[in-house]
């Protein structure tokens, strides 16, 4: 295995979900002194107990021709627009330089079908207008047609570690020198086809999530969106953190429960951290996926509890639910919060340790000196993947 | 330039059958593509369709019927192709010798919406107490990539690409990327997109509809179509020209044509296209191949003409480049060399 790839720098991140409106409201939220209880004025308490974004009024204001499907579209424009203010990126910088965009989603481009689709199914024969909207709705050639990028465009539908991977193709492209800056990261809108379907699963719990606790049981889903600018390392701008390694592995073993002992997170790991050239007791804390699914859990925290075992575990899902195919780049904009802030957040929902996994998540706001960071991301279909990011030299 | 990243083994599937013999024989000037009739209901009646559609895919006495019956149909016809590109790169019930090394990349424009449709209706027409989380797995985009690692045993790096219909070229330039970065030492990368009722559905409602697919035509000819292609990739550390062919670059977003001496172009009959390939390419129209009258338009059609490409270097070792333009005038490039 090759090792050591030159890093790359993050010198913007921006977001979008039940943690805040934005990297400064999630950031106040999720590491600042004051109760981060607040956050649930954003969330929607209703019978579809998923936490949701209240935004179509603003969206409307702004783009007079919103539809429903192109939600996830837009809600990674304003995390985009986001980063771009946090890195110090104009228009004029899109124009000049040459910019990718790589993202994540489990459901993008399928977004349009809803409404058509219950028409069409219910016998009726709607004209087909709505279909080929279907067809051309991506949110990566969505964003790169409304900001003019010239870069190359990408979206990549894998499950719930498709915002880590878009990440991890977007240093890709960097290292392989086909544009000098990548918007990459997540975005999701949770469709009731999306809620129906874990429910089928029995997945989803009745109340806020509790990742690694001994009682959890289950996942919340959310609305959410997670994007970080990956520029290569001497960039103008001043790095908020360094990407030092990206991998990835599947379980080949079930399409939609992990392998007991975290096989292709084993791998993902290892790939990571053999990229950054960092030993696996160099890890200061690990963001992980926890969705609060006994299964999920279960593995993902012996994995941890075996193989990490000096380093602080960090569970958000508590206040953002499970994002989906967002919650890579989401997760990975928070832990780029901490190594900048030195500062790790409370993982909402945890209460007691389950004697079966043995970690214990943060249970209040833990100050350090944190230099290197693991992201973990686990999805259907048996793919894991790994970030491992570093304080800025 | 991309260097010691050979294509080892190709699978096919498309209108003109199942594997990479009936390509070959097909492109010879023997079996016409399999062009069916499809009966479409609209508002103002039943309307009749012509669709380029591929026979149900015969797989191995190796999967297991338990794993067969899991699969969706687009599952099964991507499992096809890359059992035989495997198969012909590997040999045949090769084991693996380290399923860490090799990763899998699926490049789809529509993947699994044949099961979201179906999905969707029971939600609608049955309710939600009893829906299939079976099928719920089945409606997930990246399905396709886990059933190939489930039965194939693939546990490297995976990814599913949908960026329509740039997918090809993006789903080569992530299987490109690892085997570069010595993430994986092959890569198992499938492209493809199968019929579903809603592209014949969007053809029924044109005022005319085409009878013959001519990419060449300065008119529209779009002919629906479904297909996969597949290919191993490998990393060929100095062992010399292996395999079918050579990949000397993969352009997300090329400013001109390759210098190649052949070029391939990505068209599939909508109007106006062929025009604008030629302006692009810079070359006249005889000057340039295009086999999308073998297959049928799709999203991912690129990537069989890439594996038409790749059987060309393999018998005349011409250098070559497979091209696309997208609706907008975005340009993506495949060179592949012996």
């Amino acid at each position: 295995m090759k090792v050591s790839k030159a890093p790359v720098w993050i010198t913007g991140v921006g977001c979008i979900s039940g943690a805040g409106i934005g990297r400064n409201d999630a950031e106040r939220r999720l590491l600042g002194d004051a109760d981060s209880s607040g956050f649930e004025d954003l969330l929607d308490a209703g019978e579809r107990r998923f936490f949701k974004l209240r935004l179509e009024e603003p969206w409307r204001a702004r783009f007079p021709r919103f539809h429903e499907g192109e939600a996830p579209n837009l809600l990674a424009l304003l995390a985009i627009e986001d980063a771009l203010d946090s890195a110090g990126l104009d228009s004029a910088d899109l124009r000049r330089l040459r910019v990718g965009i790589c993202l994540g989603s489990t459901t993008g481009g399928v977004n349009y079908q809803d409404e058509f689709a219950t028409a069409y199914n219910t016998g009726k024969r709607p004209a087909p207008a709505p279909l080929m909207e279907y067809f051309r709705n991506n949110a990566a050639q969505f964003i790169a047609r409304e900001l003019g990028l010239r870069g190359p465009v990408q979206l990549v539908n894998n499950a719930c570690t498709s915002g880590a991977d878009a990440i991890g193709i977007g240093a890709s492209w960097l290292n392989a020198n086909l544009c000098d800056a990548v918007l990459c990261g997540g975005t999701e809108i949770i469709l009731m086809k999306i809620c129906h379907g874990f429910t089928s699963l029995m997945l989803r719990s009745e109340r806020p999530c509790r990742p690694f606790d001994r009682n959890r049981d289950g996942l919340t889903l959310g609305d959410g969106a997670g994007v970080v600018i990956l520029e290569k390392a001497g960039s103008p701008r001043r790095p908020l953190a360094v990407m030092l390694g990206y991998g990835c592995g599947n379980d080949a073993y079930h399409p939609t429960t992990p392998h007991p002992e975290a096989r292709g997170l084993g791998l993902a790991a290892r790939t990571a951290l053999a990229q950054a050239g960092a030993p696996p007791a160099t890890v200061d804390f690990i963001n992980v996926h926890g969705t609060a699914t006994r299964q999920n859990d279960l593995a993902e925290g012996r994995f941890i509890a075996a193989n990490f075992p000096r380093a602080r575990v960090v569970a958000t899902k508590g206040v953002t639910g499970h994002t989906l195919g967002a919650a890579g780049g989401l997760e990975a904009v928070f832990t780029v919060l901490s190594l900048s802030k030195g500062r790790l957040p409370v993982s909402r929902g945890f209460g007691e340790v389950d004697p079966e996994i043995g970690i214990e998540p943060t249970r209040a706001i833990e100050e350090g000196n944190y230099r290197c960071a693991l992201s973990f991301s686990l999805g259907f279909g048996g793919i894991n993947s790994v970030l491992c990011l570093g304080q800025t030299p | 330039m991309i260097e010691n990243i050979r294509i080892s083994g190709v699978g096919h599937l498309s209108a003109l059958g199942q594997g990479k013999a009936a390509l070959v024989q097909a492109l010879a000037g023997g079996r016409p593509p399999q062009l069916v009739f499809k009966n479409v209901a609209t508002a103002h009646g039943t309307v009749m369709v012509p669709v380029y559609q591929a026979p149900e895919v015969v797989l191995p006495p190796e999967v297991p019927e338990s794993v067969k019956r899991r699969m969706s149909r687009i599952s099964r016809m991507f499992h096809a192709t890359v059992l035989e590109a495997m198969t012909e790169a590997l040999g045949p019930g090769a084991p693996l010798t380290d399923p860490e090394r090799i990763g899998l990349v699926v490049g789809t424009g529509l993947g699994c919406l044949d099961s979201a449709i179906t999905f969707h209706r029971r939600m609608i027409l049955e309710g939600v107490a009893g829906l299939s989380p079976t099928l719920f797995a089945s409606s997930v985009h990246n399905s396709i990539a886990a059933q190939l690692s489930i039965s194939c045993g693939l546990r490297g790096p995976t990814c599913t690409v949908t960026t329509m219909e740039k997918s090809t070229f993006g789903a080569f330039r992530v299987a490109i990327d690892w085997l570069g970065n010595h993430l994986a030492d092959h890569v198992v990368l499938a492209i493809g997109d199968e019929l579903v009722e809603f592209n014949a559905y969007v053809v029924a409602h044109k005022p005319e509809i085409p009878r013959e697919l001519n990419p060449r035509a300065a008119g529209c000819t779009v002919v629906a179509g479904e297909g996969v292609a597949a290919f191993l990739l490998s990393r060929d550390d100095g062992q010399g020209r292996t395999g079918i062919c050579g990949i000397e670059e993969v352009q997300l977003c090329p400013e001109r044509c390759p210098d190649v001496p052949r070029v391939s172009a990505a068209a599939f009959g909508a109007g106006g296209q062929w025009a604008r390939y030629q302006k692009w390419i810079g070359r006249p129209s005889d000057e340039i191949d295009c086999h999308a009258q073998f297959f049928g338009s799709f999203i991912t059609g690129s990537a069989i003409e890439t594996e038409i490409a790749a059987l060309r270097v393999s018998r005349d070792g011409l250098r070559t480049a497979c091209v696309q333009l997208t609706d907008r005038g975005e340009a993506q490039a495949i060179v592949l060399g012996p």
